[in-house]
Formats: structure tokens, sequence, C-alpha cells
């Protein structure tokens, strides 16, 4: 999005009120200043100088976790998420960043390393880790390496059972989508250009990413930082992946008997900011027997986990309560499984469901089948 | 809130010892979030050399326990308080005139009860109608309150302007849809309206709270009417010759004991921009839409009757289309571009009800001194009538200016003089200004004129309840 149509942005949604039920930051901590009317009227008091940088400007600005609700909402589709991205950048520029901030980018780049030292303890086979010419490379995402490495132990198992030639990168750059959510564009390039070079040298006929926010960095910001994955490269969601093994006969499932408490989470960057909403139902519905029950926002409309931009790592307690009010929502729905497709949800649910005492199981969708193989 | 940095400081310290520091915000960021509303006065003086005053803090209360301490300690120290919900009404009526501290009900958000024998919610006031709404769907309720602020806006603040739906016409104001009311007085003690409202146990107190914008107390829980999701709900257009046989024919099919949820009648202005931006056609007429709800075939023989009603009046049928469309689509036109209200075109509503025998008149009158007053200034004007009853009905006109003085004040000036010459039109002839959104700062000056003599029941129960005009001050006329 170019200035013309940030500054479009501003003039329409800093007026508006329509779209804040969606916020889940606003939800939160119902503060205007988290609503994007509230983030356009500040940004067009900033360009008309009547309001600087300040602290208290600058925290809400990154306390956005740019799920895109509010421009799903939005009968006009703004783009408040990318306003508030963009923003970041001008606060990065004008050396307004707050420490903690500063905090979580490096930590966002040093979990690669992190990552790596961590894959040595998981049961993945040794064979598999850089593996050359592979069928399929597997990016599992940092958060998958770290906190939730039952996700990418379970991704693996399944790989195998389904007969397919895979291979995983030893230190996955991981970062590139929330740095650049963060406003750190020049940092992002690096480690997209890392994650390009490492899968290269692989030379991977597939690449499948269980991380919804790294399929989102590959899928849609690769293209704005000008870095690109070799054209030969057939690039696919492990939700697609398994759906293409279920449908093809190579993973044989063990249905269960169908139940009315499993429910599925739309993970943001999967669902609503890259369509992939039918592929997990199938494959829960291959392994269950039937369609997961629909959240009462679900689908593009579904509500953010709270991780998204950073923000577990800038703002947990918000993180926190965003986690908690979309874990309510399932309950109230009747679930009492509920499924999802990214570990950044997994682990931001997993610790709002534990910090809270509340009763609900969190699988990731690969968990989940793994068990049913 | 006057004074020293000392007695700022002492107050402040009061407040976080009364809900912790995270309740209690006094930063910029939010206090410029928080300092327009949907009045275009506020919006436009906001970039200009003018602003309104801002409060010192905003105070966010998750109990009634807590917002009465809070209005004790205010009234203690006679520190203003604006109530604020939503903060999304067209009046400023959440400005905070003479500063203060904004006591923000949106914490205040939890279903507290759900009665599935008498069908009732007991509800705090923060909620957005929205969420609300959805939480009743879930177990197949419904509230029936469909504003246009349904997305934005909180049931405080609906109670406190005393609010109307979409769908007003079957399900009524908020005054109808609520039984029972709990507020905090000014001196913070707590009031709890009796379990049963419709009572001659005395007079049901709790109606002084319906419209009072926040200047008798802060509404802090209410028990409302829902319903169960309607079996079916469906929704027509009709093209009436004019606009006299639309309202007529509206008329008849209210005073005949029929129960539309939706009746919609569209000026010849409008609906010659409806039927060119929905069907491409220049058409001649008056659009009206209408729907009925609730079991099918109580449905069905409604939408029958008032199907021959229209048709005698000379009402072409237009199909569902029309109707479908409109209610799918019923929030599109309030996302921006904006249709007709788009800032920064000088805009305002003045909903008007009136009976039946006099709103004629008052559409005349309103739309010939907008249209032909300020006719140098190409003053625009457009209606529709939509909220039916059976006495009388409201029409909902918009005044527009596109091009208006640059100079704020003398912009302000011209905006008065329309507000004057529009409330002049219904006062004059047995209306009503506003029906449903509300006095605030807008029309707050207009109210000893409106009522004359007889507002002094207003400032007298406003003294009774407000020794220290704690409340809301500057808002309704009730002085500052």
């Amino acid at each position: 999005m170019d200035m013309e149509q940030i500054k479009e942005t501003i003039q329409s949604c800093k007026h508006c009120f329509m779209c804040r039920h969606a916020c889940p930051t606003f939800l939160a901590t119902k503060l205007d200043s988290h609503t994007p009317r509230g983030y356009a009227l500040l940004r067009a008091e900033i360009d008309a100088g009547k309001l600087t940088w300040t602290e208290s400007v600058v925290d809400r600005f990154y306390q956005c976790s740019q799920c895109g609700l509010c421009r799903e909402d939005c009968e006009y589709h703004w783009r408040e998420d990318e306003l508030v991205r963009q923003a970041r950048e001008e606060i990065i520029k004008a050396g307004a960043a707050p420490e903690r901030v500063k905090k979580a980018t490096d930590e966002l780049i040093s979990r690669d390393n992190t990552g790596q030292k961590n894959l040595s303890k998981l049961s993945i086979p040794k064979d598999a880790v850089d593996k050359q010419n592979p069928g399929i490379l597997f990016l599992s995402g940092a958060t998958a390496r770290i906190e939730t490495p039952e996700v990418l132990e379970s991704a693996a198992s399944l790989m195998t059972a389904a007969g397919s030639d895979w291979g995983v990168l030893e230190r996955e750059p991981s970062a590139a989508a929330g740095l650049f959510e963060l406003g750190y564009v020049e940092e992002a390039k690096k480690e997209a250009n890392n994650l390009v070079d490492a899968i290269t040298k692989t030379s991977p006929k597939v690449v499948v990413i269980g991380c919804a926010h790294q399929y989102r960095a590959v899928t849609h910001y690769f293209s704005r930082l000008s870095v690109e994955l070799p054209a030969n490269i057939e690039l696919l969601h492990f939700t697609e992946y398994l759906e293409r093994m279920i449908e093809g006969g190579k993973l044989k499932v063990k249905k269960v008997d169908a139940s009315s408490s499993i429910g599925y989470h739309d993970p943001c960057h999967l669902g609503r900011n890259s369509g992939i909403l039918d592929a997990p139902r199938k494959v829960i519905k291959a392994a269950t027997g039937s369609l997961p029950v629909e959240l009462f926002h679900s689908g593009k409309a579904a509500e953010c986990c709270g991780a998204g931009a950073g923000m577990f790592l800038t703002d947990p307690d918000i993180t926190e309560v965003v986690a908690v009010d979309r874990l309510s929502g399932a309950v109230a729905d009747g679930v009492e499984t509920l499924i999802t497709a990214c570990p950044n949800c997994t682990a931001s649910f997993r610790g709002a469901a534990k910090a809270r005492g509340l009763s609900i199981t969190i699988r990731d969708i690969g968990e989940f089948l793994a068990e049913r193989i | 809130m006057s004074g020293t940095t000392f007695y700022h400081e002492m107050i402040r310290y009061e407040l976080e010892r009364l809900l912790g520091e995270e309740r209690v915000i006094t930063d910029e960021a939010e206090i410029e979030a928080q300092s327009l509303d949907v009045w275009w006065v506020t919006r436009f003086w906001k970039f200009t050399e003018f602003e309104f005053p801002k409060p010192s803090a905003i105070v966010f209360p998750e109990t009634t326990e807590e917002a009465a301490a809070i209005v004790k300690l205010c009234n203690i120290h006679k520190i203003p308080i604006i109530p604020r919900g939503g903060g999304a009404g067209d009046g400023g009526g959440t400005s905070a005139l003479t500063g203060g501290i904004v006591v923000d009900t949106k914490r205040m958000d939890k279903i507290v009860s759900i009665n599935e024998k008498s069908l009732t919610v007991t509800v705090q006031p923060g909620i957005l109608q929205k969420h609300l709404e959805e939480r009743l769907n879930r177990r197949g309720y419904t509230m029936n309150h469909f504003p246009a602020s349904y997305t934005t806006s909180t049931l405080g603040g609906f109670i406190s302007t005393n609010g109307t739906g979409v769908l007003s016409s079957k399900y009524g104001k908020l005054s109808d849809m609520t039984h029972r009311l709990e507020v905090v007085l000014p001196t913070g003690r707590i009031f709890k309206s009796l379990p049963v409202r419709l009572h001659s146990t005395g007079p049901d107190y709790s109606r002084l709270f319906f419209g009072a914008e926040g200047t008798l107390g802060i509404v802090t829980e209410a028990v409302c009417k829902i319903y169960h999701l309607p079996q079916k709900r469906i929704f027509w257009g009709f093209l009436l010759p004019n606009l006299k046989d639309g309202i007529e024919a509206g008329r008849k099919i209210m005073v005949g004991g029929l129960e539309p949820c939706l009746m919609r009648l569209y000026d010849e202005k409008d609906t010659r921009h409806i039927m060119k931006k929905q069907f491409g056609v220049e058409e001649d007429g008056c659009v009206l839409l209408i729907g009925f709800d609730g079991l099918t075939s109580i449905v069905d023989a409604q939408m029958k009757e008032a199907t021959d009603i229209l048709l005698k009046a000379g009402a072409r049928d237009m199909g569902e289309t029309p109707g479908k469309n409109w209610w799918e689509g019923r929030y599109k036109s309030y996302y921006p571009p904006n249709d007709y209200i788009a800032y920064p075109w000088m805009t305002a509503v003045t909903d008007t009800v009136a009976p039946y025998e006099d709103i004629e008149k008052i559409y005349d009158e309103m739309k010939q001194t907008i249209e032909t007053d300020f006719g140098e200034w190409n003053a625009e004007f457009h209606a529709h009538f939509s909220h039916w009853y059976d006495w009388g009905t409201s029409f909902y006109p918009t005044f527009l200016i596109k091009e208006f003085p640059d100079d704020p004040k003398a912009a302000m000036r011209l905006y008065n003089r329309i507000m004057d010459a529009a409330v002049k039109a219904s006062v004059d002839n047995n209306g009503v200004v506003n029906e449903h959104h509300g006095i605030g700062l807008r029309c707050g000056r207009m109210m000893h004129d409106i009522y004359g003599d007889g507002y002094e029941i207003a400032l007298s129960i406003k003294r009774a309840l407000d020794p220290n005009n704690i409340m809301n001050p500057g808002k309704l006329g009730l002085g500052e």
C-alpha cells in the first residue's frame, strides 16, 4: 500500500466507529485508542502536527495483532492493518520504538537459533535434517520448535506415515512475518532472503509450511520485500498437504465417532488472510467422520488468538485476554476440544487456558490427526 | 477538574485506589481517541484551531459498586462526570464541556443472566449491542434492537438517549424494551426500579433515566425484553405514487392493527437516489419497504393484508429484492465512503416525530425552510419515514451543505441557524425533535424554547438529584 492509499485509509477510518466490535485488542482493553478509528485519528493528528509519537501513542500502535478482522468486517475493506503496520515503520524511523518492541525484535531473530538447538532434542529423524533434494521441505516456524514441539513431531510422524520423502531445515529463518509486521522492513527482508537461500540450498520439490505466519510471509510479504522463492517450487500449507495425502489414500485415517464438541479455530493468517478454509475442515472430517462445530465467528470472520504481529512477545497480557475471549466464545458454542492449524494459536490458547483454568482442550490439527493414524 | 497539580494527583490517587492503576487512564492517546463523536461539529472543529475541552481522566469501573464509589468521590470534590458508552452519539453528549472525569462503562459488559421463562436478559450497560445480540442468538433469542450504531454503541448509550432501532415499529424504543433499571445517582446512592415496570406503586421512576443522557446518573444494569428468534422474517418493496399516498397507506397499516416490524417510506429525493443506486433506473414516486416477522402463519396473513392496503393506494409491487437487499446491507451506508453524511460536508439529522395529522405539514415546512432559506448554500434536504406507531410516525431528515464558510465560527453559526429553522418547523406544528438521536449539546440550547416554562420540571429534578451539578454538565440545556 503506497502513501496515497494510507492517507485515503486515514481519511476514511478516522471518523468511522463501525468495526470497533471486531477488534480483539479493543475487546481486551476497551480503549478507543485501540480501535481502528482510534489508530486512524491518532495518525491523522500526527500528520497534521497536532500530536507526536509520544509514549502512549506509540504503545497503542504496537498493541494491534494485525489480524485483519477490522478489514474483513468493513464493507469497503479499508486496510487498517496495513495502516498500523506502516505507522510502525514511521515510528522506527522517528527513533521512537519502545524498548519492549526492540527486545521482541531481537528475540524473534534469536528464536531461529533457539529453534535450531531444540531440534536436536525432538523425535525428528536425523536424516531429515537439511536433507538435500527432498520431495517435501517442511517449515515449522519457530514456535513449533520452542513452545509446541509436539506440533512439529506430529507433523513429522504424519509425513513419514504418508510415505513422503521429507526434510526440515536445521536452522529455519522464521522471523520475517513478525519483523515485517513490527515495521522492521530491512530486518524482515534479510530474514526472508536467508530463508529463501536455505530453501534453495536444499532444493525441494514442494515446500510445506506448518506455521500460518510463515505461510503469510512467504505468500504475501515476500513480494513486498522483493524476495522470491524459486518458481519451480510448489508451496502448500500443511493442511493442504494433509488433505492431499488423505484424498490420495496415502494417509489412512482410523475414523473415530463423530463428536459434536470438536470445534475448529481458523488462524487469521491462514483463513481470513490466505483463504485456506476448506482444507482443515476436510482433514477434521476425515478424522472424525463429521465437520467440526463452526464457532459463532468462524472462517474469514474468525476472531484472533492474540499472538499476531509479535504481540505474544511485546504484550503478552493483552494476548492472554484476547485468547481467553476467543476460548470463552468457543466454550459458549459447546466446544470441548478446539483444533487449530498454527503453532502460534496453539501456544497462545494453551497458555490462556492454563492461566485461567478454562476447561477446553487445545489440539493442533496434525497432533489430532496423528493420534488417529 | 480544575485546581493544582497536587489536587489532580490526589484525585488520581484516590481513583487508582478504587480501581487500580490500569483502569485510570490519563494518557493523551486515549483522551485524543475519545475526543470526537459522530456530530459534525466535533469532527469539524477537531482539525481547526478550536477544540472541545478534554477530561482529566477516563476511568473504567466494572461493577455497580465501583461506579458508585467514583460518583461519591466526584460528588464530594464537585468534579464533573461524563458517563460514556460507545461515544458514538451525534450531538456532543459525551463531550467533557467543563472538563472532569469520563466514566467509561465499556468494561461493564457482562450478561448477568438470561431468564428463559419470562424472556428477559439482565445485563450491564457497557456491552456493545452487537455482542449482546450475538450472545442472545447463540441461545436462540434476540433483542430485536438494530439501530445504525448496532456494531459500535452500548446498551447504556441507547437507554440514555432512549434510542430506537430499525424494527422499532413493532418492538419499540429502549423505554419499551426495558423492564427494569439500576442507576447510580449523582450522590453515589444506587436506585433500583421495582421488579415489574407496569405497576401502580407510585410512578415508575426508572422512566426518568430514558433519554436523560447521563445528566441524572449512570445506568449500571438493565433488565431487557428478549424474544425467540423469529420463525419467519420477510421484507418487501413497493413504489407509491407520492409521499402523501405513502404516509396515508402507512397510517392505515398501523392503525388497522397490523404489526410490521419494519416500514420505511422514502421521500421523492431519496427514492430517486435509491432507484438509481440499487436498480440503475430513474423513477419517480416513493419507495416503501415493509417487513413482518414472527410465526409464519401470522407473518403471511399480515403481509397479505398490508399488500392489499398498499395496492389499493396505487402502489406497484417491487417484489422481495429491495427489502431483502436493504435488510442485508442495512449497515453498509454507514461505512466510509458514506452516502449522505460524508465528512467534511456539513450535515445533521433532525429526526422528528408527530401525530399523523401533523407529520406531513412538518415535513413540508422543514423541507421548504432548508431548501429555500438556505438556498444560497445549496442546502439539500432528504428524508425517510422509518418509525411508525398507531398514533403517528417519525421522519428522519438529513440536511446537507457541501460548501460552507471556511471560518469555523461562521460555519458553526450557519449550522445553528439551520438547526433552529428545522426545529422550529417541527415545534410550531406539534412535532418533537428528536425522535431517537438525543439532545446533547447539539440541541441542548433549544430545550427551554421547546418546553417553555414547563422545563422548570426538568431543572427542578436535576437540582434535587444532582445538587452539585456534577453529572454530564452542560447537556440537555440543564446548565453548566
